[in-house]
């Protein structure tokens, strides 16, 4: 009784057309047409075609909302989501708003059910009551275009995003680079040598990063992590944790002053080397400037502490930066956060991949020994359990090491087990190792490695054991653990093994299941730097021919909308919005982003007041629909027509043009009992000609051809 | 013929409409009992929708959804949560559960959707029909629930001083106190008005109410639910006696608490009456004043000109109405309170969180509110978001969640289904469990419907008829 004051009615009583379409042959048998067209409708124009969406059938379809001056139309056909915008673009061209357009599905939902022809015929008329009801109260819906946020976000700084930062922003785009660490470069940085080249890593990964850093088209974000994003293609809103760094970093010198004067030692895993609470994230990082560990800093835990602000000479110790929030608005966003490098726990005379890179790089910036001393006489590289999950790139790495260390291990035996040398690209590698007498195995571990005295027994495939002084493990690598998380968040789409599928179809590479969002590098799988830094130049290639400088953004008509009059900002609205699209505004009521909007119009069941409205789906909408869908009365106007009795059936093409006659007839006759007498109708001038051959190849007699050229029946036994 | 069920099933976009046209497609063959109306997402679809099909015929309802884990615009939570709390509300009411059904059914489960169809389908037809309208009313929707006053259009009045008589149906007397707090020693009304009859202040006997010429009263305020057959006379003979017939407070307005006793049914109010087991005084033990089958809001019998809400009115409302009424300054059919929501004017709403969840649902019993805190932040249902302003959040300033006398406000949707919308929307937000947590809720009807059980649970067919001869 509350609804009283606000149904308003129509100034004009709509011009509703009704257009039931047959089908070809697929409507009809259960769903008697011919009896709910005869019915009273409150329509200007009731019509049946024989097939909509054929040519003919979209002119009819427009020549008759033109001549009857229709302004709404009921379309009596198949799903919505096979023709619904086949019909629409007809009508369109008589000058009819999409909107005000309803199709009723009579086929997928009525005549494939089965069941009894009165049943059927019956539900149908009451969906075509409840849509034409609906249909009364439609509102044209017009879109919106905005231009597209050309800008991008690149989250993550190792190869693939740099490679794809530096892409974008020398064709003219605004970059911001988001990194977890505050310095560049990723697990590669971290790296002493990569493969195959055998470049020094840091080497080859310096001038991507000065390039980054001082391109005036690219912003770097240190300490940022991904939060959540909402949008699409064009239009995404990213929210960014950023950690500060608690060092003025253009001050800072990267003395490390501050980390030898730092207390805390961060208890490290066993055999790794122990870290301060303040420091430059690892020998060699860019920018070269300490960052504080929070989590593991003193301040953090309430106590007093200035040991390192003290020690540096620069002042450039920050204690009074907070961990901030921060949205970005950007076009496109490529994912690049990497996979998180597979542990070993060391033990005297076992190391893993990883760890041995980092005490090489370490070693190689003057920072202690790699190995222990004395230096190892027998070494075995060898793919730890799972390690096939890397890909190539847990063999080539032992390959890479095993080069290293044999050149370095003069005399030393080194072998590498697990068929490493039969990785793609490991060819040449492999002829120069077995040429430098490193021996290549295929066989595989056969169990865990057992610690001996300080040396490690390998037992291997096929049988016998290794003992050697070290025994280095490529363990495989995860995704990102906080990534599946944001996966989810974001429906992106993950494989089996938790990495991002990055090719939703072969023709979309480097992409995932959201549109606009790239992934680019190990975010997709473990994979070598160079591989990684082609992805993200692949991305940036996709995203400079996606999101062209005159891309536009299309705002859904169907976009929430909020009559403010009614709102008393309890904020339930934005409780149900998933999309961002909802935004406190004045006096807490919300302020509706409509490009963020998907129309799920959640918020309008959230409403308690009535003051949110989803167009197209509005209460009035709704509720006539439900009623008309509840209110038909018991009997159907009119006789049942003559449905096609079993054992014949007919078919009519008329104002089909070849082939279409043929096609029909082969798809509907595909059920048909043997026996049956087709009957099919059409007025082609080759109708007669076809229908013929295509007998004749399917060997079914052709039992008589009636009718006045070029309208002709033809008669088949099947 | 056999029975062949109704079935309204909604299906969203993302998924269950894709699976429906597969299983079509894959002539999966299921009943053609099904009705659907689609919907972008299953989180469009709002309470009050689900009522109406109920009221409206369906015998069964399908809330056919993306599983919740996988719904993109993370409706399907909602759906679900609401269908939980629905299901119990129709239980309460006597409804079977299985006639409301939610199912994930994700976009290419053909097989799942048509079996969905198929059992929902074969349930529903052994339930029988629902006959909704005959098991609210005890009767045949079809007979008109009694003698309906013809419609009088109101004149001005003459300079005379205005005709009134007060009368309360169902109803505890507090509207009436209401009133006669106003006017104390009754002179400020007595200047204003005639008092013709008013059974709490004056003398008078339905006799002479009867006398009177039809129309000759200029303002008839009745308060109470209509629940005995004399009830509906009274409501009758004023609406023929009245120029402009109000509904003063709760009960007169959406039934109010007497409406509960719908959960109940007229035939265990009156037994429980005769075992004497509830009475005021042995006198009152006698055989019950005859009951009509179920408490109905005054307008749902006669039309009504106005409505003043509130249980009991608050004094600032009826002040302002009764000066308006007096002078005859209501033309059209009002509701004379502000119109927006409680809400707005909550003096906590600086606590509502931006974006507001709810993890638990606590009851007063248990748990006492923080005397600071947005009720509902806290898992106290509120129905402040659902509920017409007025009363100045009298309950809230002693620390009391709104309970939702004042009804629902302008143009709103009726406030227990709003609030069930609302709650289901705040609960999926709030996380896992949502459903389990809904459908664990003590007293649902008592909980959403602590007012408006009687407005809103009425079946269609009665309610079009008021519909059409109360409008404004």
């Amino acid at each position: 009784m509350h609804d009283r004051s606000t149904t308003g009615k129509k100034r004009h009583p709509p011009r509703t057309g009704i257009f039931f379409c047959r089908c070809g042959p697929n409507i009809g048998a259960l769903v008697d047409l011919d009896r709910l067209a005869a019915e009273a409708w409150p329509a200007a124009h009731v019509s049946i075609q024989p097939i909509l969406c054929s040519e003919d059938g979209k002119r009819a379809l427009a020549s008759r909302a033109r001549e009857a001056r229709l302004d709404r139309a009921v379309i009596v056909a198949c799903s919505p989501r096979e023709h619904e915008a086949t019909f629409c673009t007809a009508l369109e061209t008589a000058g009819l708003d999409p909107a005000l357009v309803q199709v009723v599905d009579v086929r997928e939902a009525r005549e494939w059910l089965g069941g009894e022809r009165e049943d059927a015929t019956r539900a149908a008329r009451s969906q075509i009551a409840a849509a034409v009801a609906r249909v009364a109260l439609h509102e044209p819906l017009p879109r919106a275009e905005l231009d597209a946020c050309l800008d991008v976000l690149v989250v993550g700084g190792g190869p693939a995003g740099l490679s794809a930062a530096l892409a974008l922003a020398q064709e003219g785009r605004q970059v911001i680079l988001a990194e977890r660490e505050h310095a560049l470069g990723g697990a590669a940085a971290r790296l002493d040598h990569l493969f195959p080249s055998g470049k020094c890593a840091s080497c080859a990964l310096t001038p991507a990063i000065d390039a980054v850093l001082h391109h005036e088209r690219i912003r770097v974000i240190t300490g940022a992590t991904l939060m959540g994003a909402l949008g699409s293609l064009g239009r995404f809103v990213v929210q960014l944790r950023i950690e500060p760094r608690g060092v003025d970093a253009e001050l800072c010198l990267g003395c490390a002053e501050c980390s030898i004067a730092c207390p805390v030692q961060v208890p490290a895993r066993p055999g790794a080397v122990a870290r301060t609470a303040i420091g430059v994230p690892w020998p060699g990082a860019i920018p070269h400037a300490a960052a504080i560990y929070w989590e593991s800093c003193l301040l953090t835990q309430g106590k007093e502490c200035d040991r390192c602000a003290r020690a540096c000479a620069a002042g450039a110790l920050r204690f009074d930066e907070r961990p901030l929030l921060r949205e970005v608005r950007c076009g496109a966003v490529v994912l690049a956060t990497g996979a998180k490098p597979g542990a070993i726990t060391p033990t005297p005379g076992l190391v893993g991949t990883w760890d041995l890179e980092r005490a090489l790089a370490r070693e190689a910036a003057g920072q202690g020994p790699a190995l222990a001393d004395p230096a190892p006489r027998t070494v075995l590289l060898a793919p730890a359990p799972g390690a096939h999950r890397d890909g190539d790139l847990g063999r080539l790495e032992l390959l890479k090491l095993a080069g290293q260390l044999a050149a370095r291990l003069e005399g030393a035996h080194v072998a590498v087990v697990g068929a490493c040398h039969r990785a793609a690209e490991a060819g040449p590698v492999a002829e120069r190792l077995a040429a430098a007498g490193v021996e290549l195995l295929d066989a595989g571990l056969a169990a865990a490695p057992e610690p001996r005295d300080g040396r490690v027994r390998v037992p291997l495939e096929g049988g016998g054991a290794r003992e050697v002084d070290l025994l280095v493990l490529h363990p495989p690598s995860e995704p990102a653990p906080e990534m599946a998380d944001f996966a989810r968040r974001l429906r992106l789409g993950l494989r089996d093994d938790g990495f991002v599928d990055d090719q939703p179809s072969i023709f979309e590479p480097v992409s995932t299941a959201v549109a606009g969002v790239y992934a680019a590098g190990a975010v997709a799988g473990p994979r070598p730097a160079a591989a990684a830094a082609r992805d993200g130049a692949a991305a940036a290639g996709r995203i400079l021919s996606t999101l062209s400088p005159w891309a536009r953004v299309t705002v859904e008509g169907r976009a929430a909308q909020v009559d403010l009059e009614r709102c008393a900002a309890c904020g339930s609205c934005r409780s149900a919005c998933p999309h961002g699209a909802l935004r406190p505004g004045a006096d807490g009521r919300p302020e509706i982003d409509a490009p963020l909007c998907r129309a799920c119009a959640s918020c309008a069941a959230a409403c308690p007041t009535g003051a949110m409205i989803s167009p197209h789906y509005t209460r009035e909408q709704l509720g006539a629909e439900l009623e008309a869908l509840l209110t038909a009365p018991p009997a159907l106007a009119g006789e049942p027509s003559a449905s096609a009795s079993p054992g014949a059936l007919a078919i009519d093409t008329c104002g089909l043009p070849c082939p279409h006659p043929v096609f029909v007839l082969a798809n509907s006759t595909v059920a048909v009992a043997p026996g049956t007498v087709v009957e099919i109708s059409g007025d082609c001038e080759t109708f007669e000609g076809d229908v013929r051959r295509y007998c004749q190849r399917q060997k079914k007699p052709v039992l008589a051809v009636k009718g006045i050229p070029p309208r002709l029946t033809i008669q088949i036994q099947f | 013929m056999a029975f062949s069920p109704r079935i309204v099933a909604f299906l969203c976009e993302g998924c269950s409409q894709h699976a429906a046209d597969l299983a079509g497609r894959e002539r999966r063959g299921y009943p053609q009992a099904l009705l659907p109306i689609r919907v972008p997402c299953s989180g469009r679809i709002d309470p009050g929708l689900v009522l109406r099909a109920f009221r409206g015929g369906a015998e069964g309802v399908l809330v056919a959804a993306c599983h919740p884990q996988d719904c993109r615009h993370g409706g399907s939570s909602a759906a679900e949560a609401r269908c939980a709390i629905l299901g119990r509300l129709l239980e309460a009411l006597g409804i079977e559960r299985a006639r409301l059904r939610f199912e994930g059914i994700g976009a290419s489960e053909a097989e799942r959707f048509a079996a969905v169809a198929r059992d929902m389908a074969a349930t529903v037809s052994a339930l029988g029909p629902l006959d909704y309208a005959r098991r609210a009313l005890g009767r045949d929707p079809a007979s008109p629930p009694a003698e309906k006053a013809p419609r009088r259009r109101p004149s001005r009045s003459t300079h005379r001083l205005p005709r009134v008589a007060i009368h309360w149906n169902a109803a505890c007397g507090g509207c009436d106190e209401a009133i006669l707090d106003e006017f104390p020693d009754l002179s400020g009304l007595t200047e204003r008005a005639q008092l013709v009859y008013w059974p709490l202040a004056i003398d008078g006997r339905r006799a002479d109410v009867e006398r009177l010429k039809d129309g000759a009263l200029d303002l008839a305020l009745v308060s109470g639910a209509v629940r005995l057959q004399e009830d509906a006379e009274w409501a009758v003979l004023l609406r023929r006696k009245a120029r402009r017939l109000v509904a003063l407070g709760a009960c007169a307005d959406t039934g109010g608490v007497v409406g509960l006793g719908n959960l109940a049914g007229a035939a265990a109010i009156a037994r429980t009456a005769r075992s004497g087991a509830v009475r005021a005084s042995p006198a009152s033990a006698r055989e019950p004043a005859p009951l009509l089958p179920m408490a109905l809001p005054l307008s749902e019998l006669v039309p009504v000109d106005a409505v003043i809400p509130g249980c009991p009115p608050p004094p600032e409302v009826l002040r302002a109405a009764l000066e308006r009424l007096l002078a005859d300054e209501v033309p059209a059919y009002e509701v004379l309170a502000p119109p927006r929501a409680l809400c707005e004017t909550c003096p906590r709403r600086a606590t509502r969180p931006e974006r507001p969840a709810l993890v638990e649902l606590r009851r007063l019993a248990s748990h006492a509110p923080d005397p600071e805190r947005c009720f509902l932040d806290q898992g106290h249902l509120c129905h402040g978001p659902a509920t017409r302003q007025g009363c100045g959040g009298s309950c809230i300033a002693v620390n009391m969640p709104c309970r939702g006398c004042s009804g629902a406000p302008e143009g709103a949707p009726e406030p227990g289904a709003a609030m069930i919308g609302a709650v289901g929307a705040l609960l999926a937000a709030g996380g896992l469990e949502s459903a389990s947590l809904a459908g664990g809720l003590a007293d649902v009807a008592g909980s959403f419907y602590p007012y408006g059980l009687a407005a809103a649970t009425l079946p269609e067919a009665l309610r079009s008829e008021g519909e059409e001869e109360g409008g404004p």
